[in-house]
């Protein structure tokens, strides 16, 4: 196989048609962005040309040919390019780049943009120092989503939602730039490395070929990549390796954004990207809308309001069966105002007082009568054998002293410690103390093993997401935390090169 | 400890074979490496040779420190990286093998345990007259497999069976999936193969190689089915088969001398 062609773009000043190239503004795997002028209507324009690094060569200085062997490819990659202007020409909306005209020329295709003042969401970030707030990321993302809103709603999907493919302009609103289909167009050509999609940025469901399982969940999953990209520094893990991982019941290689934007961010805005990030299709956002309502309200609230009210209109329903008077009942219920007033209202007015008096008697009468068995037991056996209270202390302490029932409930307190981020703190009440502990009972005991792995790997994101911030002892001391958690950790040496040398 | 082996490899209908094998022999320890330069980018025969000779190279130095054998599983996992950062420094200007990307896979074993390793969609096959195990590849259609959307049988034929998620290059740093299993046992065959040689045969077929001793003739003779059951359109074909000698603890009748031997 040849060398691969090295990209190389137009030259300054030379013209495609009546615009006059002024600047290189981006080289992508499928395409360059130039800035322009339009010499008849004297402004500035940007314009994208079609040039597959992959499949295309320049062969002089404007004209780009397909390379040899990969002239279906190529002309496949050019007729989705010229199908994503026309449907980008359709879309009229703030958040979305529009598209004035394209044409064919030089054995290529281009079409022509607005041209803005300002930088993409990467270059933003590089310039920040330490992270963005949350009202910032806000500000930039709820356009984004408005903006996918309007073209979900026509069945059409961004696909490559990633830093480098937001625009925020130096005046008014992000908008979304570069879309994705030309991407899709390119087949296996040979055993490669799928170099098609974004790595950490694009969902398991874009690797393959079949489009029919993309749709609104997979922009969703690039944009909960991208907001995850801005909270903790770094690039998140590709998709197929969480999948591997999930597969063989490791833990998550991506630590949740729960975990790592802890107090930096609210919880309701961290648990939005977690949803996002979700690798099962089913477990995101379907559709914009979802993602717009938790933007602007709080989760958790909402979901409580929600398991209130159906628990209300749940008891409303059974009354209909028993033929109560509702109409009556539903008016008063209206007059109260909070929830909590509504639900005790429901509890005395209508879970019927006498009813459950005799529930009660029944009860009382059971837990007589078992007293009353017990005691007569207990007397039998005492007459009959003298053994038999000593032998009833070593049951009972053997059922305390039981290792499964005491590993399993270790591991739950320890899911529970690691869930609030108590993981080797405080004293005697923290995850890997626990996990010791099973490792004491069970040496093999492959969940703790798991467990502290997945507690020396927190710690481990966080020295990163420190060494990003740039408090490098910080960054040191969750080093070392790591490394005292879980000394054989291979990730360790990386992490400390990281923080060491820079790479 | 004796093991029987037999490696071979086919250009198929290819121009170049992208493949390599190689392997260490000691008396404790072995260790068996086949790499898989990916066709899709250049360079790929040459980084495949390259990475088997560097890791096999380098192998006694991780194995034994200080004289001092270490942990199987982090002496491979050194090596491994080792072996990528000295092929980093060697070939740091040289622009064809900065694109060049390969699979790999690496089995270890000894008396009391077996270690797998790889990269890619090369395959190490467990085989016991009862059951058949391997390696999940990093590719697609595994993932797709992983997520019920296709059967097994489908994965050999799939259209998207060219896509890699991981692989080795200079600039990658994917890592390797590493397994520890329990060591070989007498009746269980080892198969280290490329994706030319899997696709191809069913596991019903690769089942029969639990039965045989390693013989060139009986693996030439699945290596030509494999090609011709890719009607003209081969990918290069490598396999690499190992099994434990059976005889290698004194028979019966021999310890039932040596218990009587006293009484003479």
């Amino acid at each position: 196989m040849a060398l691969q062609a090295q990209t190389t773009h137009l030259a300054i000043n030379s013209l495609i048609g009546r615009y006059q190239i002024t600047d290189v503004l981006g080289m992508g795997g499928f395409g360059i962005t130039y800035k322009a002028m339009d010499t008849k209507l004297n402004r500035f324009v940007a314009i994208k040309e079609y040039f597959p690094a992959e499949s295309g060569i320049r062969t002089d200085s404007i004209t780009v040919n397909p390379q040899q062997e990969r002239v279906d490819e190529y002309q496949k990659g050019l007729k989705s390019f010229l199908a994503e202007a026309t449907v980008l020409a359709k879309f009229h909306h703030p958040n979305i780049i529009g598209v004035m005209d394209h044409f064919e020329l030089n054995n290529t295709a281009y079409f022509i943009m607005n041209y803005e003042q300002g930088q993409t969401l990467s270059e933003y970030l590089k310039q920040q120092r330490g992270i963005p707030s949350e009202q910032a990321l806000k500000n930039i993302f709820k356009p984004i989503i408005l903006g996918l809103q309007h073209i979900h709603a026509q069945h059409y999907y961004h696909r490559d939602i990633k830093p480098n493919n937001i625009y925020l302009r130096n005046q008014g609103e992000a908008v979304l730039i570069d879309f994705g289909a030309a991407r899709q167009a390119s087949s296996a050509h040979s055993r490669s490395l799928t170099s098609l999609v974004s790595v950490g940025y694009a969902p398991s469901e874009q690797y393959g070929s079949d489009q029919k399982k993309q749709g609104a969940w997979t922009d969703f999953y690039a944009v909960g990549a991208t907001l995850y990209r801005c909270i903790s520094g770094e690039n998140p893990c590709d998709a197929p390796t969480r999948m591997n991982a999930l597969f063989e019941q490791e833990a998550d290689p991506l630590v949740s954004a729960v975990m790592i934007g802890k107090d930096q961010y609210s919880v309701d805005f961290l648990q939005l990207i977690d949803w996002m990030l979700a690798p099962a299709i089913k477990n995101r956002p379907q559709n914009a809308g979802e993602v717009l309502a938790r933007l602007e309200e709080p989760i958790i609230k909402e979901v409580v309001e929600e398991i209130r009210t159906t628990a209300v209109t749940k008891i409303i329903n059974n009354r209909k069966k028993h033929n109560f008077h509702i109409e009556q009942e539903k008016n008063i219920f209206k007059g109260k105002k909070s929830i909590n007033e509504k639900l005790l209202y429901f509890y005395f007015k209508h879970i019927n007082p006498f009813k459950f008096i005799f529930l009660q008697s029944i009860f009382y009468t059971l837990v007589l009568f078992s007293i009353f068995i017990l005691g007569f037991n207990a007397l039998n056996t005492n007459n009959t054998y003298n053994k038999t209270k000593y032998n009833n202390t070593a049951y009972k302490k053997d059922k305390n002293n039981n290792p499964m029932i005491k590993i399993s409930k270790l591991l739950y307190d320890a899911k529970d410690n690691i869930k609030n981020i108590k993981l080797t703190t405080p004293k005697n009440d923290n995850a890997f103390e626990k996990y010791k502990e099973i490792l004491r009972i069970d040496k093999h005991n492959k969940s703790a093993n798991r467990g502290i792995k997945e507690i020396s790997n927190i710690y481990l994101s966080m020295a990163k997401n420190e060494y990003y911030k740039k408090n490098i002892t910080k960054a040191n001391k969750y080093l070392n935390k790591a490394k005292a958690v879980q000394p054989q950790n291979s990730k360790i040496t990386s992490v400390s090169r990281l923080i060491k040398y820079g790479y | 400890m004796n093991v029987n082996f037999v490696e071979l490899t086919d250009i198929g209908n290819r121009d170049t074979n992208q493949d390599y094998f190689a392997h260490k022999i000691t008396e404790q320890w072995q260790v068996f490496i086949l790499a898989d330069g990916l066709g899709g980018h250049a360079g790929g025969e040459r980084i495949a040779t390259e990475f088997c000779l560097n890791f096999i190279g380098l192998l006694d130095d991780f194995i034994y420190q200080d004289k001092q054998k270490l942990d199987p599983k982090e002496a491979l996992l050194a090596c491994f990286d080792q072996t990528l950062l000295n092929m980093r420094q060697k070939f740091f200007d040289d622009a064809l093998m900065q694109q060049a990307h390969t699979t790999c896979a690496i089995v270890y074993f000894d008396k009391n345990t077996l270690i797998t390793l790889h990269i890619g969609d090369t395959r190490i096959y467990r085989i016991s007259p009862q059951q058949i195990s391997r390696t999940r590849d990093h590719s697609v259609p595994q993932m797709l497999l992983d997520e019920g959307d296709i059967t097994e049988a489908e994965m050999a034929n799939h259209p998207d069976q060219n896509r890699l998620t991981r692989s080795i290059s200079l600039n990658c740093t994917h890592r390797p999936s590493c397994q520890v299993q329990a060591a070989l046992k007498p009746d269980e065959a080892l198969i280290l193969c490329s994706d030319g040689f899997w696709s191809m045969l069913s596991e019903k077929e690769l089942q029969t190689f639990a039965k045989q001793i390693p013989n060139n003739k009986f693996l030439a003779q699945k290596i030509k089915i494999a090609i011709k059951r890719a009607k003209g359109k081969s990918d290069n074909v490598t396999v690499q088969w190992i099994k434990m000698a059976a005889a290698t603890s004194p028979s019966i009748i021999q310890r039932l001398f040596s218990t009587l031997a006293p009484i003479k």
